[in-house]
């Protein structure tokens, strides 16, 4: 598969107080090309700085990074007309209307002004495009912001933490747009530290944690195909006695049996062969959260840096999938 | 959101540093600091040019003509003053007491500012003065226009359209240069009109029999150039000072210390004078006037004695360029290298 973005051995330290600090140290990370990619890691993880560094915003200490196969921060320009991508919060000029921002963007790279009518009517901007920036509201800008990027109609967008401070329906639509982006073909590498936003819309998810890769993959993979299954049968007793037999790790789970395999129709066979039959098969796989968690934790992160994860949420399985 | 992600009219064609210097005009343009500065650059000229017209009106000129009659009037009884007390100080023992009565010699009305305006010459005068502030608000005007972008940090998202950082700096050098000569063409203008307007209202009586101004020694249009030139010269240096520092308030405070501080308290203590050759300012006054003077103290066994100096128009542009070039190559180097939040 092509690579949309990749690098190896980034590093970034910054001076604090006398002291340098790391911030991303030998990333190797592949987005692949088409998609969603969730870049996902607790705050201070290092992944605005990682944006930054693709951006050509901030110098790396070493390590290489490439866009599209263009080494950056170097041959950036060549490729810069197929990027789009907000940075943190949006920043404009904060004197100026949203249409008198994004005219001085489309000039820059030579868009055509029927284009800002275009990205503001996508991101329904358009009745307050000749108000202010500055009297915009957090959502309205993070609008403006991504109408910005469309203006190029980039091959990849990146989003950095697109939904912070949105209200429910803001956060729905930018999720809507940014799995239609991906639907088209489009590379959206989104950074986030709420699993659930990159659980719902990613294809492929990259985990980092005190700016270090901690995982990489396809989320189906990373979650697990689903090593256990709640089965839902008449005589459970009779029938966790049978699967332990057939040598299959079972415990009791209220009125269901919890099976470990990976295999659920093995469960459906081996039950039906003693007139058992299974009424419900529930594929039981960890969540991105309990995922997250127990690579953060494997690598020593402790639970302060795992900020955004509810304390003791998504610890335990939950189901995924139907019957 | 979804619908509307049609590619119509999606077609960047890239960016030519001319698209880029053309962006950085038009946003020059709609910044309100910039109306705002062009307004205080009218405001500041009619100030200059009423306190002109005000120093040359007729009622002045009768006043001054009276003090040149007293004046004239009680020059002779002064020199027989100084005379007498010369001779006394000599009968006391001072054989060589000269208290200077020998060049004393009857005021004359260009002694006492009495001339009939002329405007070729308030032109120049007003010129000089008025460089200075259009400088200040030219400076003003560089340093807010990239201060501002990283005070709001839309440079970040500027470079994630055009990340080539060296053009995007020229970019913004050229389009204050051009806001820095329309401050200081303006008001020069202005400064051009107003001298001619007060020339031709406060032409005196010519019963008074006042002399003619002396043409300006220095070409009026040379002269309107070089304050032109400055203008170009401050608003570069403020989006150079704004690169380095990366905010308005602390190029504008930079400045105006290191003028009042550095430039008017100690300068003249730095080597004993020896060094006011070397500051930028002192430069940059000898550049629009032409050449300057200053003063050195000249120290010897016997003590010291202060001496005038002069600082030519060539050391002066000599070395404002210089100046200009490095401190534009540093900030351009600092610019492309330093990380941009």
């Amino acid at each position: 598969m092509d690579a949309a973005v990749s690098t190896v051995g980034l590093r970034k330290t910054y001076r604090h107080r006398g002291r340098r600090q790391v911030a991303v140290e030998r990333l190797d990370l592949t987005v692949p090309a088409g998609g969603v990619h969730g870049f996902l890691g607790p705050n201070g993880s290092g992944k605005t700085t990682t944006i930054r560094m693709l951006l050509g915003l901030i110098r790396p200490d070493s390590g290489q990074a490439w866009i599209f196969g263009q080494r950056v921060p170097d041959d950036l320009p060549a490729v810069i007309d197929r990027v789009g991508a907000i940075v943190e919060s949006p920043k404009f000029f904060p004197a100026f209307t949203g249409r008198q921002n994004l005219r001085l963007l489309a000039d820059v790279i030579g868009t055509q002004r029927v284009r800002i009518d275009e990205v503001l009517e996508a991101t329904h901007l358009r009745e307050r495009a000749d108000d202010g920036y500055a009297g915009y509201s957090l959502g309205m800008k993070q609008r403006l912001a991504i109408a910005a990027t469309l203006l190029k109609d980039p091959d990849l967008l990146i989003f950095d933490e697109p939904t912070n401070g949105l209200d429910p329906a803001g956060i729905r639509e930018i999720r809507d747009t940014m799995r239609a982006l991906g639907d088209r073909g489009k590379t959206v590498l989104v950074s986030s530290h709420i699993l659930a936003e990159v659980e719902q819309i990613a294809d492929t998810v990259s985990i980092i944690g005190r700016g270090e890769l901690l995982a990489e993959g396809r989320v189906a993979d990373l979650l697990g195909a689903g090593t256990q299954f709640r089965v839902g049968v008449a005589s459970p007793d009779r029938a966790a006695e049978v699967l332990r037999e057939r040598g299959l790790p079972t415990e009791a789970d209220g009125a269901f049996l919890r099976v470990t395999t990976d295999d659920g129709e093995l469960i459906c066979r081996t039950l039906a062969a003693h007139d058992l039959f299974v009424h419900q098969l529930t594929p039981l796989r960890p969540d991105l959260e309990a995922t997250f968690l127990r690579l953060t934790s494997t690598s020593g992160l402790d639970a302060g840096q795992s900020a955004g994860v509810p304390a003791g949420a998504g610890l335990d399985d939950t189901t995924g999938g139907a019957p | 959101m979804t619908a509307g992600l049609t590619t119509t009219g999606a077609s960047p064609t890239g960016t030519s540093a001319a698209r880029l210097v053309a962006v950085e005009l038009r946003r020059l343009w709609w910044r309100r600091l910039t109306k705002a500065l062009l307004v205080l650059a009218v405001l500041f000229t009619g100030m200059t040019v009423y306190g002109t017209y005000q120093a040359t009106s007729s009622a002045n000129l009768e006043q001054q003509l009276r003090d040149y009659q007293q004046t004239s009037a009680q020059f002779p009884e002064m020199l027989r003053d100084c005379q007498r007390a010369q001779a006394e100080a000599r009968q006391s023992g001072d054989a060589d007491a000269d208290l200077g009565c020998s060049e004393m010699t009857p005021p004359t009305p260009q002694d006492l500012g009495l001339e009939s305006p002329q405007a070729g010459a308030l032109t120049v005068s007003l010129s000089a003065t008025n460089a200075a502030l259009y400088a200040f608000l030219a400076l003003v005007l560089g340093a807010s226009f990239v201060g501002a972008e990283f005070s709001s940090g839309s440079l970040g998202t500027w470079l994630t359209f055009e990340p080539r950082r060296h053009r995007v700096a020229a970019s913004k050098l050229v389009a204050a240069a051009a806001g820095g000569a329309a401050i200081a063409a303006l008001g020069l203008a202005l400064t051009v009109l107003g001298a001619w307007v007060v020339s031709q209202v406060n032409r005196p009586d010519p019963a008074l029999q006042l002399p003619t101004a002396t043409g300006p020694g220095d070409s009026v249009t040379q002269m309107l150039l070089r304050c032109l030139l400055v203008g170009v010269i401050a608003a570069v240096a403020g989006v150079a000072l704004a690169l380095l520092v990366r905010n308005t308030g602390a190029v504008v405070a930079i400045v105006l210390g290191y003028s009042i501080v550095v430039e008017g308290i100690i300068a003249q203590g730095l080597g004993r004078g020896g060094l006011v050759p070397w500051l930028p300012l002192k430069n940059l006054e000898a550049f629009i006037q032409r050449g300057t003077t200053y003063f050195t103290e000249q120290c010897t066994a016997e003590g010291c004695q202060s001496q005038q100096m002069t600082l030519s128009y060539t050391h002066g542009w000599v070395y404002l360029s210089v100046f200009m070039a490095a401190l534009v190559a540093v900030a351009l180097w600092l610019f492309r290298r330093r990380d941009v939040s």
